[in-house]
């Protein structure tokens, strides 16, 4: 089997988020981990849920790999605008948001609903196995510690195997004790896929453990401002 | 069959509640999305128009029953497009007959039903949605596997509620079907009628029975949202 090409997640934005200060981001994420860091407030979630399409900026483009997911001027209705649902990138959020109604196993496999059971199944396991979730897969998600239910999110992004994958603080809701055993398994999982993979963090700690491509969102000098702009240049 | 007041008003405000869970949900549903899909782009002109069907969908809650009335007998009446077809269809005109009377009774349960569901959609944590999308999920889908079933105790509290406004119209029932004894009089008419000529002990059959179940319904709507609270 040959080595999937990666994928380049590439992305010029400008939007003015709540009208509150004008963000300018310029990405151009290779396969593997860029680490993007910043004061709060300065726009790393609201970057996340730009490429994550949540949002829609003033003008911009977003690619990934040879696939446009936005192209928009400013002033006009964007002439390529895919869904989020449609864009194959993995979101992590701070808080794991599991479906409560469902259990560890069901919203694992949320997102390969339209795989056949076995497939399924299949996918399900080797991701509980690499994320110790095996004894857990029947219970509800508030039957959890913050990690497990860190853990279940990471596996319920992963199932659908992205081409693309944003971690927005994935450690934040986790226990302080669990953290470096889950940036292990974290690691472990993510160097074994080919994709680009921004990891929002404000933690120094977090940041020396990558050891990888910084970017930082600098807020200019005004205070009206915030740049992120990156080439991660493995 | 159905010649009791009771066991018409139940089977009546049965068959009224299951349609208006059904269309209730959806119509909750639809708002909903076209709300949702307006804030997304950045069109008011979505939001107003869904405040407008919304305050559509309200109107039954505060309209005079006779009003409710008239409104639906033009449009189920023998002249109506609506009746006709129904006329044509089964034999036997629409008006005054059981059938009009689950939709009088789907006058005040309907728009019960869908408020509450999309109110409820409404408080679901957005973020839920965003979750869902980003494992592929459809608005439809999202709505379906993940909205509706957050809303599962919510959607039941109004269900009961609308079972127990059903059972207790009297208003509409009057004006769309009438009060033909063993055929369209339901309970509520019924003991109308039986206070008018004197026969208490008649009336105080029906009373009772339409106390105690809405005492339960308002009984059991009260531990939900209990349970709720709590979550």
């Amino acid at each position: 089997m040959s080595e999937p090409r990666p994928t380049l997640l590439d992305a010029q934005l400008s939007a003015s988020p709540d009208g509150l200060y004008r963000l300018e981001v310029s990405l151009r994420l290779p396969a593997g981990v860029t680490v993007l860091m910043g004061p709060s407030g300065s726009g790393k979630s609201t970057t996340l849920d730009l490429l994550a399409g949540h949002r829609i900026p003033d003008a911009g483009q977003i690619a990934l790999g040879d696939e446009v997911l936005l192209a928009k001027q400013a002033g006009q209705a964007p002439s390529v605008l895919v869904a989020p649902e449609l864009r194959h990138i993995g979101y992590v959020m701070q808080q794991p948001m599991l479906f409560p109604h469902l259990t560890v196993g069901q919203n694992l496999a949320y997102g390969i609903a339209q795989l056949p059971q076995v497939a399924q199944r299949a996918r399900i396991a080797t991701l509980a196995q690499a994320l110790q979730l095996e004894s857990l897969l029947s219970r509800r998600p508030s039957e959890l510690s913050g990690g497990q239910r860190q853990r279940v999110a990471l596996g319920r992004a992963l199932a659908i195997r992205p081409k693309a994958l944003l971690l927005d603080e994935p450690l934040s809701a986790v226990d302080l004790g669990q953290r470096t055993e889950l940036l292990m398994q974290l690691r472990t999982l993510l160097s074994e896929l080919h994709i680009p993979v921004l990891y929002v963090t404000h933690s120094q700690d977090e940041q020396r453990f990558w050891d990888t491509d910084t970017l930082t969102i600098q807020p200019r000098l005004d205070a009206q401002h915030c740049v992120i702009v990156g080439k991660a240049t493995r | 069959m159905l010649g009791s007041p009771l066991l018409l008003s139940f089977a009546v405000a049965t068959l009224a509640t299951l349609l208006s869970l059904a269309v209730g949900v959806l119509v909750a549903s639809l708002l909903f999305y076209i709300g949702q899909v307006g804030s997304l782009s950045q069109r008011p002109a979505r939001a107003r128009l869904v405040e407008l069907l919304d305050a559509l969908l309200s109107l039954p809650l505060v309209l005079p029953p006779t009003v409710l009335g008239y409104y639906l007998l033009t449009l189920l009446g023998r002249h109506s497009p609506l009746g006709r077809a129904f006329e044509v269809v089964t034999g036997s005109p629409l008006a005054f007959t059981p059938t009009a009377a689950v939709l009088a009774a789907m006058v005040s349960a309907l728009p019960a039903i869908a408020r509450s569901t999309r109110a409820a959609l409404c408080e679901v944590d957005p973020l839920y949605f965003r979750a869902a999308a980003s494992l592929g999920a459809s608005a439809g889908r999202a709505l379906w596997t993940v909205g509706l079933p957050l809303c599962r105790r919510q959607i039941a509290a109004a269900t009961m509620l609308a079972f127990a406004r059903a059972l207790g119209d009297f208003g509409v029932t009057l004006m769309v079907a009438g009060d033909i004894p063993g055929y369209t009089q339901t309970a509520s008419l019924a003991v109308y009628d039986a206070v008018q000529a004197g026969r208490e002990h008649d009336a105080l059959s029906l009373i009772v029975p339409l106390s105690l179940t809405a005492l339960c319904l308002l009984y059991g709507v009260g531990r939900l949202q209990d349970v709720e609270r709590k979550r």
